[in-house]
């Protein structure tokens, strides 16, 4: 397994990985969502209680690396008192800068995690009048959950076959 | 000739080994026959051969790891140039009956040259190497320096070089030889033989029986007893992934390695754990395990605690509970 090297991880990823905030599902959540999959290897799912469009409570569980499970847990502790608008705007950029920096190869991680939170946002707001900022298409952090998802699908499939 | 050239890894062993003997090759043979989970630079350097004419036909394994013989028996033919099969696993550790395998492609031709990979064989069983004709072998897998292998090629083998530069002692691999590694690698080589493997393989089923015991949804992967590498442990945990366990086991002075996508720079998963029939979560929740002479009992015991503890918290972690 000479190609498999334990990652240059940051202090602040290696703390919010030793012991993560916000762990756990809300029971009074009104909003919810997941990201990925277990075939991925990375999942995400965020819990979100909003009172007026602010988020008091939020919280995480995560399935996957070191790097997913620090970047939902520092996720959750950003949006904490933020309305749903600027929670809709943190990027996966900032994610990764609060955590003092991912890897490359674990950018994907920042991009699940928004992910997972705007497919959250939209889940609070499908019974209800959407505001004017929040975009009819997806945008390209949800996206990106959704290509990985599919994409995961299709090469189990390939692999079933092959057994 | 000398049979042995000296590399920097088996991975340049690998290389030279499949390479330089298809650059060699004057027979109309073009077919190379390699196992499902063999080390990458088996494989991949057997696929560069097929943007030259080559066919490469990998040769399926069983739920434990075992080459299917009969797939082998049908597929090696007079088209046949080399078969590539590992006597024991680096990820799994599963002892194929290389006699066996070497006696099958013999008595089709004796052209058909069969090169071993066996890095991770060398000191753990025996080792016949008059019934092959290259094998490859690495420093630090026998507890030597990095930064030193080996190919051995059987005298009469045609192989040339596959990189040029400054003719060195040594013809086949013309690079400037790392000879404070090459000299670890000697001592180890003589240290190994003395090494009780039967304790080693003692510690390795504590380790095993201690993990399963203590760990619920735990799948060993690989097999049993006296068919599996005596330093081997190799085991999928369910809804945990594989580089978390890493990390949070390093933190506890526990070093392990993982099948998972995530420890991959290619993010996919251990190719030799789909090839057993594991499923992409089981093989992202592999860890691979090594039992060295330098571990005790105490270290065992520890270890088992340590990631039933790491496994137990993260899972509570997780969205996924399991039944």
């Amino acid at each position: 397994m000479s190609n498999r090297i334990p990652l240059p991880y940051s202090p602040k990823v290696l703390e919010f990985f030793k012991n993560p905030k916000n762990l756990g599902k809300i029971n009074d959540a009104n909003a919810q969502a997941t990201a990925g999959s277990l075939a991925c290897g990375d999942m995400i799912s965020i819990y979100l209680k909003i009172i007026d469009e602010k988020i008091v409570k939020a919280s995480f569980e995560s399935y996957g690396c070191a790097a997913n499970i620090a970047a939902a847990s520092i996720m959750t502790e950003m949006v904490k008192g933020k309305n749903l608008k600027e929670a809709w705007e943190i990027s996966w950029k900032q994610i990764s800068d609060a955590l003092g920096g991912l890897p490359a190869v674990k950018y994907h991680c920042g991009v699940l995690a928004v992910g997972a939170l705007r497919r959250a946002i939209r889940s609070y707001f499908k019974d209800k009048i959407k505001p004017s900022w929040l975009p009819e298409e997806l945008t390209l952090d949800e996206k990106h959950a959704l290509e990985e998802e599919k994409l995961i699908e299709v090469l189990s499939k390939k692999v079933e076959k092959l057994q | 000739m000398n049979e042995l050239t000296y590399t920097h890894n088996a991975t340049e062993a690998n290389n030279l080994a499949i390479l330089g003997t298809a650059k060699a090759n004057k027979t109309n043979r073009r077919k190379i026959i390699v196992s499902s989970i063999e080390h990458l630079s088996v494989i991949f350097a057997a696929e560069e051969l097929q943007r030259h004419g080559y066919k490469v036909v990998k040769v399926p394994v069983d739920k434990e790891g075992f080459v299917n013989k009969d797939f082998l028996r049908k597929e090696v033919d007079n088209e046949t140039f080399l078969v590539s099969i590992a006597p024991i696993n680096h990820e799994i550790g599963v002892i194929q009956d290389i006699e066996e395998i070497n006696d099958l492609i013999k008595d089709k031709s004796s052209e058909i040259l069969f090169h071993i990979d066996a890095s991770d064989t060398f000191g753990r069983i025996k080792l016949n190497l008059n019934k092959v004709d290259l094998a490859s072998f690495s420093s630090h897998k026998i507890y030597g320096p990095k930064g030193a292998g080996a190919l051995y090629i059987k005298e009469g083998v045609k192989i040339e070089p596959i990189i040029y530069g400054q003719l060195t002692a040594q013809k086949l691999w013309p690079s400037l030889e790392n000879i404070p590694a090459i000299a670890g690698f000697a001592k180890a080589a003589e240290l190994i033989t003395s090494i009780d493997m039967n304790k080693i393989s003692y510690l390795r089923d504590k380790l095993i029986e201690g993990v399963l015991s203590e760990v619920e949804q735990a799948l060993l992967n690989g097999p049993r007893g006296f068919k599996r590498a005596p330093d081997n442990v190799n085991i999928s945990f369910l809804h945990v992934e594989g580089e978390a366990v890493t990390v949070e086991l390093s933190m506890k002075g526990v070093y392990v390695s993982s099948g998972s996508a995530c420890t991959s720079r290619i993010l996919q998963p251990s190719h030799v754990l789909l090839a057993i029939g594991r499923k992409y979560e089981e093989a992202h929740g592999s860890i691979l395990m090594k039992v060295t002479p330098f571990h005790s009992e105490d270290d065992i015991e520890y270890a088992v605690n340590q990631i039933s503890e790491g496994v137990k918290r993260l899972r509570l972690i997780s969205p996924v509970k399991g039944g």
